[in-house]
C-alpha cells in the first residue's frame, strides 16, 4: 500500500484530515510508514495499528474496536475493508464519522460496543428466528373480498347511500300522477323534494337517463324498478362489510406484533383494488411466506370516526417496524405524513412504484368501467408532461376527436352498481377503447417512471432525519413486487445489503436491491458541525450519564 | 357483484357523513336529505326505509 492510500484510509476512519505541522514532518512520517505498509501481506494487530495511528497524529483505538471492524488477521491490504465496515456502521448509527470514531474507539469491551451500537439494520446472522418462533395469532381478521374493499372507504359508502336515497326518491316521484307525464314537472318535483346533499345525485341521474335514446319517464320508472333493488342489496352488503371491517380494526389493535404498515391514499375504488392486489401478491411471495408477518391492511378495516381512524393509524405507525408506501397518481397529505412519521422514527420506508407493462395494463383498463377509463384518460392528460411529444399525430388526433366515451359516461345515472348500457358500450366500442387504453397505458408508464426517478434522485423529502438521533434516513424505491418482497425481508430480518459510496458532497450508504440512498454523511462541514452540536453532543452527555449511573449502582 | 364506484364521482360528502356508518346513514330518512314534500312522497310510495332489498 502506498502511504498516500494509507493516509486517505485513516482520514476516512477518523473523519478528519491528518494534521502535521510541516511538510518536513509529513515527509519524515512517510519515511517511517512506507517500509511498514509496503508489504500488502503484512499482518497488523491492534497494537501495531495503534502505533501507525500515533505516527500520523491520530487517537489510538481500543482492542474491542479493532476486533469489531477489522478482520481477525488483518493484512495491510485489508485495512480498507475494515475502514469501510466502520463507515457503514458509523453512517447507520450516527450519520457522522468523527463522533463515531471518538465514541466507539474508546469503548473498552465488546459488550459496551455492541450495547452502544444497538440493533442495526444489517449484520444480523440469525435472520428469521424471531419471526419463526412467534406464537400463532390467537385471533385473526376476517377476510374482506377484493370487490368489497371500497366499502370500507368513506367516499364509497357515502356515494352508495346517496344513490340509494336518490333512486328511491326518483322512483317515488315517477309514481306521481302529474309529474309522470312531463320531464320538467317531474324534475321540479324532485328538486323540491331533496335537500342539498342529495340534489346533485338525484338531478344528475335524471340528466344522465335523459341522454339515452327515447327517454320517457315510464322508461325511467322501469329502469329504477330494476336498479333500486340492486343498489339496496349492495348497500345492505356494505353494512355487513363495514361491521366486519370495524371488528378487524379492533383485532389489529390487539396484535402483539406489528411488522408492516401500508401507507396509501384510498379514495377511488381503483385504489382499493390496486392496494388489495399489491398486498395480496406481496405477502404471498416466497421471500416472506415463512415469516408469519403481521401487517396492517387498510383495505380490511374501518373506523367510524375520522379522528379515531387517525389515532389508530398513528399507533400502528409507531408499532410497525417499517412502512411500505404506495406511490399512486398523486401525493396526498395523509400518506406523505405517514412516510415522514416513519422516517422521523428512524424506521425504513419502502416506496413501491408499480412498473407498468403497457400490454398488460391495456388489458386491465379494457376490463374497467367506461367511467374509470375516462378518469384514467383525464389523469394522463393532466399529469403526463410529455403526452403531446410522445403520442403519435394519429393517436393524438384520435384522443382529441373521440367523444363517444365521454358521452357514454354522461348516460350513466348511478355509479355504485354495474350498468348494462355501459357493458353494451364497451362491447360495441371495443376497437376504439383498445386503442385509447393503449395510449392511456403508455402515458401511465411515463408518469410512473418519472415519479420513480424523482423519488430516487431528486425528491427533497426522499431523505429525512431520525428526529431522535439526527441520522439521515432515505426512502427505498422499488418497482416490482418481487423486489419489494426481497427488500422487506432484508429490512425485517436486519440483513440489508448496504454499499458504502463516496459521491458528490457526501459519503452515502446505498441499499443494493433498490439502489437508493439509505444513509448519508455530508461533507459540508457547516451542516455536519451543526448536527453534531444539536444532536450528538447532547446524546453523548446522556449516554455518559447513563453509563455513570450504571457504574454507581 | 362488482362495485363500480368510479373515478371522478363527485360525491357531496361532508364531515357529518363521515361520522356515521353506512348502517346509520341508511336509517336517516329525515330532513337532512329530504324536504317535507320529499318525505311524504317516499312515505306514500313506501320507500322511506332502508329495507327495499327485502321487498
Amino acid at each position: 500500500m502506498e502511504t498516500i492510500a494509507f493516509r486517505a484510509l485513516i482520514e476516512r476512519l477518523t473523519g478528519t484530515p491528518i494534521k502535521e505541522s510541516s511538510d518536513d514532518e509529513r515527509q519524515a512520517n512517510d519515511r517511517l510508514l512506507e517500509p511498514i505498509i509496503r508489504d500488502d501481506d503484512r499482518e497488523l494487530d491492534c497494537s501495531q495499528f495503534n502505533e501507525l495511528l500515533l505516527l500520523v497524529n491520530k487517537d489510538r483505538v481500543e482492542p474491542a474496536f479493532y476486533r469489531r471492524f477489522f478482520p481477525e488477521r488483518t493484512l495491510v491490504r485489508d485495512l480498507g475493508l475494515g475502514v469501510e465496515h466502520f463507515q457503514r456502521i458509523a453512517m447507520l448509527r450516527y450519520g457522522n464519522f468523527i463522533h463515531a470514531y471518538r465514541r466507539l474507539s474508546r469503548l473498552f469491551s465488546d459488550d459496551a460496543l455492541e450495547e452502544e451500537l444497538g440493533d442495526l439494520p444489517t449484520e444480523s446472522c440469525d435472520t428469521a428466528a424471531p419471526f419463526l418462533s412467534r406464537s400463532p395469532k390467537v385471533i385473526d381478521v376476517e377476510h374482506i373480498q377484493r370487490e368489497d374493499t371500497p366499502l370500507v372507504g368513506y367516499l364509497s359508502f357515502v356515494l352508495l347511500d346517496r344513490e340509494e336515497k336518490a333512486a328511491k326518491l326518483l322512483a317515488a316521484a315517477a309514481k306521481d300522477a302529474t309529474a309522470s307525464k312531463d320531464w320538467d314537472v317531474y324534475t321540479d318535483l324532485v328538486r323540491r323534494s331533496v335537500q342539498p346533499p342529495l340534489s346533485m345525485t338525484a338531478l344528475s341521474a335524471i340528466s344522465a337517463f335523459r341522454r339515452r335514446p327515447s327517454p320517457t319517464i315510464a322508461a325511467f320508472r322501469s329502469f329504477l324498478d330494476d336498479t333500486l333493488p340492486a343498489i339496496a342489496k349492495r348497500a345492505a352488503e356494505g353494512v355487513q362489510v363495514q361491521k366486519i371491517a370495524a371488528k378487524n380494526q379492533d383485532i389489529y389493535l390487539t396484535w402483539d406484533h406489528m411488522d408492516v404498515y401500508f401507507a396509501t391514499s384510498m379514495r377511488k375504488a381503483r385504489e382499493f383494488y390496486d392496494l388489495y392486489g399489491f398486498i395480496h401478491d406481496l405477502m404471498a411471495r416466497p421471500e416472506l411466506a415463512d415469516l408469519q408477518l403481521r401487517y396492517f391492511d387498510p383495505t380490511q378495516c374501518y373506523t367510524k370516526l375520522p379522528v379515531d381512524k387517525g389515532l389508530v393509524e398513528c399507533l400502528v405507525l409507531k408499532r410497525a417496524k417499517c412502512t411500505v408506501y404506495s406511490v399512486q397518481d398523486s401525493d396526498t397529505p395523509g400518506k406523505d405524513s405517514e412516510l415522514a412519521a416513519t422516517l422521523a422514527q428512524g424506521k425504513p420506508v419502502i416506496a413501491f412504484v408499480p412498473e407498468i407493462d403497457v400490454v398488460d395494463r391495456t388489458e386491465k383498463l379494457l376490463a374497467d368501467h367506461p367511467a374509470a377509463i375516462l378518469e384514467r384518460l383525464r389523469f394522463v392528460l393532466y399529469a403526463d408532461d410529455s403526452f403531446m411529444g410522445e403520442t403519435s399525430t394519429d393517436d393524438y388526433k384520435f384522443v382529441s376527436d373521440y367523444r363517444e366515451l365521454h358521452d357514454s359516461v354522461l348516460r350513466i345515472p348511478f355509479r355504485s352498481i354495474p350498468d348494462a348500457a355501459s357493458d353494451q358500450f364497451r362491447a360495441t366500442e371495443r376497437s376504439n377503447l383498445e386503442r385509447l387504453c393503449r395510449i392511456i397505458a403508455a402515458g401511465e408508464k411515463r408518469i410512473y417512471d418519472k415519479r420513480a426517478t424523482t423519488l430516487k434522485q431528486s425528491h427533497p423529502l426522499a431523505l429525512q432525519v431520525n428526529l431522535d438521533t439526527g441520522v439521515a434516513n432515505g426512502v427505498l424505491v422499488v418497482r416490482t413486487v418481487e423486489e419489494c418482497a426481497r427488500l422487506l425481508r432484508s429490512v425485517l430480518t436486519r440483513t440489508m445489503d448496504l454499499i458504502v459510496r463516496e459521491e458528490t458532497g457526501m459519503w452515502c450508504l446505498r441499499e443494493k436491491t433498490s439502489g437508493c440512498i439509505f444513509r448519508v454523511a455530508t461533507k459540508n462541514r457547516k451542516i455536519d458541525n451543526c448536527f453534531w452540536n444539536f444532536y450528538l453532543r447532547n446524546a453523548s452527555v446522556r449516554v455518559d450519564a447513563s453509563l455513570q449511573a450504571k457504574e454507581n449502582k | 357483484m362488482l362495485f363500480a364506484a368510479l373515478g371522478d364521482v363527485d360525491v357531496n360528502i361532508n364531515f357529518e357523513d363521515m361520522t356515521h356508518s353506512l348502517e346509520e346513514l341508511r336509517q336517516d330518512y329525515t330532513e337532512r336529505f329530504f324536504t317535507r314534500e320529499g318525505l311524504d312522497l317516499l312515505q306514500s310510495a313506501r320507500l322511506d326505509s332502508p329495507a327495499t332489498e327485502e321487498l
